[in-house]
């Protein structure tokens, strides 16, 4: 049994008792309170209550929240879970944005100040810049900028403008690719 | 000879109307103001949208020369006013034209160019500068009527009044004169009382003559000055009223008004609105930049609206309408620096007028005006602007008028055109901006708060929309802005939700400066811990407080058919002392966490731990993320939880299933009670392959989408 298969069959288990917050937990409490006076970082063995606790079925809540809206109670099927453990990396942190650096240089064709924008494109256009919609936005130092970006999974392709504020010099615009994105890594030399 | 000008010649002949028989009467109370002007010889006859000021023409060309004095009768609904030609007072209905009445005692042998219907009587006042206040009984106009005098023009203190309107209520007359002084006059003796300057001619930087005064039944009296055609609003409610400019209306060397006062003022059919914060002056209420619909706007399209959607509920984020089309800011804003902007025309015959709020105050002011009357072409210019060194860096709003009436001015109603309201960010020079996930889109935190108990996994107890600008300066990230809207409350226990800066410490940041604003405005709470190793930003210390859940429904936005649009929403500002190094910054979304609010009740299993309600001491993170100083360590490694601080692990259970999820964009939530997994099937193989496939998992077309919120019921 593959562990897709097993998260599946452990999907149809949660369904059956899962709950969001509200009402309490479903066990009754187990008062360790005491344990834990005067330092919210005591570490003191509590291990046994924590079995308890894991071994304790659906209850009614004994203490009665002002919040008690929702009759959903959390699982209690801690040991079965137990069972299919490790299906997921522990070490994965479920991050899929890529950190990407950018450098750019136009010095070639003026090391006057000059303004970056790095956006998305406007919907149902591979050309035209949403300026309303950008990652990135800066100016040139002699010719010269660097920034870093992150770029999440659903980004296909970015557009790259620069602008003279020297308008006899037309502006520049480049297309940052998700392979580009991908390899973390843009580099843009223009007028070579 | 038509029958118009056969009456026209009995009327002139014999200076004595056909008493008996009046043309159509009015519709009741009609909400158009009427707008009478003689130019060359003929009197004319508007009908004024009052919202807009848009006309109508009713009556090309009376047949008399010259009307004045006019007043909405409310007991007929027939116009009363001054005919020149028949030298008396006359009643004009539907087909225009003007019926002389028979005054046969008392009428004065002169014109009179101020008058009105009062609603409490049926009588018309008229008043004479030099000679004084006169009326004539109008309950029976065709018989024969006498003109009495009220007050002498010197005991009412000379006034210099051009026109004036009787108040819906009060039975009072009020006018600004051509000084723009506001009066108050008691018509039973004619005593008059200046309430006070509501405009000032040195200031306006024109001539006064308000020829045309119009009241509506909300109390708000409306004066058209001559000369430009502009329509002020005064609020007589107000214990200092004052005059609001309201829209631009027809102009003309002689005009005068009338209209019922019992009508409201209401925003015409086919306006397009700003949507800048109302403090710009954007809605109605207060006389905001409306234009009516035309082939005249900025970019590819334009929309209308009953009033504007103001900021954040602007309908171009809400609905797939974006008509906020015609202006790209293409470079960035830097103090003292030159910038660039493209502005897109539908037509040829509009001018451009634009503001950009550059010190930060919520207004625009007049000197932050960046194109007056700028004529444009078909098409997109490139236009070139200057950012005033004395410029506030942050960001602020810009508005951009476009019309074929020039001198427009920030506020105001206008017959064409098209307003479009931008947000924009102004920085110190060499300042670069970065935005995750984008400028116009947000992050996803999605949270269940049963830690560290499993919950069931329909990621929406909290989620949380989130925007992060970072701004840098030689690789130092100086200011942090963080804007973001709460997106559901499926939760029943009460959560804060606040922001970690992992590897940042406290005494960076400067907290002179710092703020926070939930729903734009200043909250009081604490927001920065201090006693904590990273610098720790409390953002709601109780999220639920701050949303509304709707009658019938349990939660905020996580049931079927309890859809609402109305997101709190809330913004971050830190700027840090001396910037902090770029490379050792955390990574953007940071590290942004839920806790228990302060003093309410979290559950038994966690209260047994922490001794009572939790409040800081029970937080939820993203997966390895690790807590605060302030969480209980004991519940780490309790119950499902399987975090191993010493390895690094915090916040997964033993599938390595998380308590909270990043998903970098504008995600749409599951339901209630529906497992992320049934609604977004693409997931589970996301998690198992450590994110090796199917990353845009959280996609619409790669949901279940049956399964998940939607906006609308």
């Amino acid at each position: 049994m593959n562990r897709l298969h097993i998260l599946l069959i452990l999907t149809a288990l949660l369904l059956v008792g899962c709950g969001g917050s509200g009402t309490d937990e479903s066990a009754p409490a187990v008062d360790d309170s005491t344990a834990t006076t005067n330092s919210n970082n005591d570490s003191t063995n509590d291990s046994e209550s924590d079995s308890e606790s894991e071994a304790e079925t659906s209850t009614e809540d004994e203490g009665a929240s002002e919040d008690n809206q929702e009759s959903e109670s959390p699982q209690a099927n801690s040991n079965e879970a137990d069972s299919n453990d490790e299906n997921i990396d522990a070490g994965f942190n479920f991050r899929s944005v890529v950190n990407v650096d950018l450098h750019l240089d136009v010095s070639a064709i003026s090391d006057t100040k000059s303004y970056v924008s790095l956006c998305h494109y406007q919907a149902s256009s591979s050309t035209d810049i949403n300026y309303e919609d950008c990652l990135v936005r800066g100016s040139t130092s002699y010719g010269v900028f660097a920034a870093t970006f992150d770029a999440a999974p659903h980004f296909e392709q970015l557009g790259l403008v620069v602008w003279f504020i020297d308008t006899s010099i037309q502006p520049l615009q480049f297309e940052v690719s998700r392979m580009e994105m991908d390899m973390g890594e843009v580099h843009i030399v223009a007028g070579n | 000879m038509t029958f118009r000008n056969t009456l026209y010649a009995i009327a002139t002949i014999a200076i004595m109307p056909l008493a008996q028989s009046y043309a159509t009467e009015f519709e009741q109370c009609p909400t158009q103001a009427f707008l009478i002007q003689s130019p060359s010889g003929s009197a004319i006859i508007y009908g004024v949208d009052l919202a807009s000021g848009d006309y109508d023409t009713l009556e090309p060309g009376m047949s008399i020369s010259k009307l004045n004095g006019v007043g909405f009768n409310f007991h007929d609904n027939y116009l009363y006013g001054w005919d020149y030609d028949a030298q008396t007072l006359a009643k004009i209905g539907s087909d225009y034209v003007s019926q002389p009445l028979n005054i046969v005692s008392g009428l004065i042998g002169q014109p009179f160019f101020v008058g009105d219907v009062a609603l409490n009587e049926n009588a018309w006042y008229g008043y004479r500068p030099s000679v004084g206040l006169f009326r004539v009984d109008l309950t029976d106009p065709a018989a024969q009527l006498s003109m009495t005098q009220v007050a002498t023009a010197n005991s009412m203190g000379n006034p210099k009044l051009t026109d004036f309107a009787f108040h819906p209520t009060n039975g009072l007359l009020y006018a600004v004169d051509n000084d723009g002084f506001l009066m108050e006059i008691d018509v039973n003796d004619g005593s008059t009382t200046v309430l006070g300057e509501v405009l000032n001619e040195t200031n306006a930087g024109f001539n006064f003559t308000f020829g045309a005064q119009y009241f509506d039944v909300d109390e708000h009296l409306y004066i058209s000055n001559n000369s430009n055609g502009y329509v002020y609003k005064i609020d007589l409610k107000s214990q200092t009223p004052t005059a609001e400019f309201f829209a631009y209306g027809p102009k003309s060397q002689s005009n005068d008004g009338a209209r019922c006062a019992l009508a409201p003022v209401e925003v015409t059919v086919g306006m397009d609105f700003g949507d800048a914060p109302d403090s710009y002056s954007t809605s109605f209420a207060t006389s905001g930049p409306r234009h009516l619909e035309s082939a005249l706007f900025l970019g590819s399209q334009i929309d209308t609206e009953v009033d504007a959607n103001l900021y954040p509920q602007s309908d171009d984020a809400a609905s797939n309408i974006d008509d906020e089309d015609g202006v790209e800011f293409v470079t960035n804003m830097e103090v003292g620096e030159a910038a660039l902007v493209r502005v897109t025309a539908s037509e040829a015959n509009g001018v451009l007028n634009a503001w950009i709020d550059f010190d930060g105050n919520g207004a625009f002011d007049e000197d932050e005006q960046v194109f007056t009357d700028k004529a444009l072409n078909k098409g997109t210019s490139t236009l070139s602007y200057t950012v005033p060194n004395w410029a506030e860096a942050g960001t602020t709003w810009s508005r951009f008028r476009i019309s074929s009436i020039e001198g427009l001015g920030p506020t105001g109603g206008v017959s064409d055109g098209e307003v479009e309201d931008y947000p924009v960010a102004i920085t110190q020079q060499n300042v670069s901006v970065t935005y995750y996930p984008s400028a116009n889109d947000y992050t996803s935190l999605a949270y269940e708060d049963l830690w560290p108990v499993k919950g069931d996994l329909d990621m929406n107890d909290l989620l949380m929309h989130m925007r992060i600008t970072e701004f840098r300066k030689n690789d130092q990230i100086i200011k942090l802005e963080v804007t973001g809207k709460v997106a559901a409350v499926g939760a029943g226990y009460h959560n804060g939700f606040a922001l970690q800066l992992p590897g940042v410490a406290p005494t960076t940041v400067d907290e002179s400066r710092l703020q926070i604003e939930i729903n734009q405005q200043t909250a009081s709470h604490a927001v920065l811990e201090t006693d904590q190793t990273n610098a720790v930003f409390i953002v709601m210390p109780d999220v639920k407080a701050h949303v509304d859940i709707n009658q019938g429904c349990k939660f905020f936005r996580t049931e079927a058919n309890c859809a609402n649009s109305q997101l709190p929403t809330w913004k971050l500002t830190i700027p840090f002392i001396d910037g902090v190094a770029q490379n050792s910054f955390p990574a953007a979304p940071y590290d942004p966490f839920i806790f228990a609010t302060e003093g309410m009740h979290h559950g038994s299993r966690v209260g047994n731990v922490t001794g009572g309600d939790p409040g800081r001491l029970w937080e939820v993170h993203l997966k390895n993320q690790a807590p605060t100083d302030s969480l209980h360590s004991r519940l780490l490694g309790r119950d499902d939880d399987r975090s191993d601080p010493l390895l690094g692990l915090f916040y997964q259970d033993n599938e390595g299933l998380p308590w909270a999820l990043e998903i970098p964009a504008t995600w749409q939530h599951p339901l209630e009670k529906v497992d992320i997994r049934q609604a977004y099937p693409m997931f589970a193989e996301f998690a198992t392959s450590e994110g090796a496939v199917n990353t845009d998992w959280y996609q619409p077309n790669n949901a279940n989408v049956e399964l998940l919120y939607k906006e609308e019921n």
